[in-house]
């Protein structure tokens, strides 16, 4: 026989079943398989995307880190002059530049994390929480936590997995929320840092590995363009960027990047599977179209950091 | 009434408690299961229930890979998963570039890296074998 319960019962019941419910996570979801190709969207349509199809499009949180990755192979020296030393995080008021901001720090975390230098992130890290509380998305910063390994060099490789992990988790909770804008300008400052990082290092220190990175970023940026096609017309600093990207894409225009295919070839080791894709892409940029390229990045990075 | 509330707390608490167990320890640890030489580049975490047989994997996620780049995936399951996470890569162009998983063996592979050779967008897609219920994570990392 089932017993009506009371009225504080039933609240306990409630509440019950509503702590149930906030903390149920469901990271898992299926998503539709609307990938479009890259040159073959104009922006017009591109603005009416659906938001599964923007789902589907590459988000390269950690393109910072690889470029980083590709300079210590090539043993080109820190320098703290490719960083954006000028922002101040106590001076930036809107939300487009805070969460702008946020991207093109996160990339120079990215790089210094990798370089070791840790005092420095400390400084950075202080920026980055200012703007993430600016934008309602400071709790995915373990700040503390962060500061406490950047004070230990041997906790380099968990710093840098929660500085990514909180900026992927920040990438999530925007576009879940509703402010996809918010995440595609944090993506692409993340992207334009780490392409003005690559090409400074590339004027100084030339080199086929980062000059090919450098023309690859064609597909990226196509992909950014797409990501930000929805916003362009929220105003006039998102329509100066959408602007930017499109002078950035022109200069990218006669760059071409061919493809031979072939089987990948699969072997085991250690238990792992180790698999080396025979497929190849090739790049083919003249000195004309690299240097446009380095000088417009190096342009539309520097507009993005001066007005504070 | 007061049994009630004891009850009820009992639940909240042990929910708490395997909320957390699916929770960061669980991601940290996968990363850290990645090897020394590995940088932590992504992670994607998966939550699937039991399905009948389908055509493809169900979780499916976009990353940007580089040519001339060496990455691994470590795949981990939940201690409540019912089979093995497994993955595979497919190109711009629908190619699979690889899989974790050896249909003719039935043989899975926990952990699996990738020599990049042209530099894209690639769909990651994860599923547990046989569409079998499951919780599991799959890192992406730089290998130096």
């Amino acid at each position: 026989m089932l017993l009506m319960p009371d009225k504080s019962q039933l609240l306990i019941i409630i509440l019950l079943a509503a702590f149930l419910t906030c903390c149920n996570s469901s990271p898992g979801k299926n998503t539709k398989f609307i990938f479009p190709d890259e040159d073959s969207i104009p922006i017009s349509q591109a603005e009416q995307l659906s938001e599964e199809a923007i789902d589907d499009i590459s988000r390269n949180i950690s393109s910072p880190v690889e470029i980083a990755d590709i300079l210590q192979r090539m043993n080109v020296p820190f320098s703290s002059s490719y960083l954006a030393s000028s922002i101040d995080a106590g001076r930036i008021n809107t939300s487009f530049d805070k969460a702008l901001k946020l991207g093109i720090l996160g990339a120079d975390l990215g790089y210094l994390n990798m370089y070791e230098k840790t005092g420095t992130a400390i400084d950075i890290l202080a920026s980055i929480k200012k703007l993430a509380d600016g934008i309602n998305v400071g709790q995915f910063f373990d700040f503390e936590t962060m500061k406490r390994l950047s004070l230990n060099r041997s906790n380099l490789d968990s710093l840098l997995f929660l500085s990514l992990d909180s900026y992927n988790q920040i990438d999530k909770f925007l576009r879940e929320k509703g402010r996809g804008q918010l995440s595609a300008l944090m993506i692409t400052g993340v992207w334009i840092e780490g392409q003005y990082l690559a090409t400074q290092v590339l004027k100084q220190f030339p080199d086929t590995l980062l000059r090919n990175r450098v023309g690859e970023q064609k597909v990226i940026l196509n992909d950014l363009i797409m990501l930000l096609a929805p916003y362009c017309n929220l105003g006039n600093e998102y329509y100066a960027l959408c602007r930017d990207m499109q002078e950035l894409r022109e200069k990218y225009r006669g760059v071409k990047i061919t493809y031979t295919i072939g089987e990948p070839q699969m072997a085991e080791k250690d238990g792992a599977l180790v698999v080396v894709q025979t497929d190849r892409s090739n790049v083919e940029m003249t000195a004309e179209q690299l240097e446009a390229i380095i000088n417009t990045s190096e342009k539309i990075r520097n507009r993005l950091i001066a007005n504070n | 009434m007061k049994k009630l509330s004891a009850i009820l707390f009992l639940i909240m608490f042990m929910h708490v408690l395997s909320y957390g167990q699916t929770g960061e320890p669980f991601i940290s640890q996968c990363v850290m299961s990645a090897g020394p030489n590995a940088t932590y580049l992504k992670d994607f975490r998966i939550q699937l229930g039991k399905s009948s047989p389908q055509q493809d994997f169900r979780y499916k996620q976009v990353f940007a890979f580089s040519k001339n780049m060496k990455y691994r995936f470590t795949l981990c399951n939940g201690d409540k998963s019912q089979s093995q996470l497994i993955m595979k890569l497919v190109d711009d162009t629908g190619r699979t570039v690889l899989t974790s998983f050896d249909p003719k063996t039935g043989k899975t592979y926990p952990s699996v890296e990738f020599i990049c050779n042209k530099t894209g967008t690639y769909k990651i897609l994860f599923d547990f074998k046989d569409f079998q219920q499951g919780l599991g994570v799959g890192v992406v990392s730089l290998i130096k």
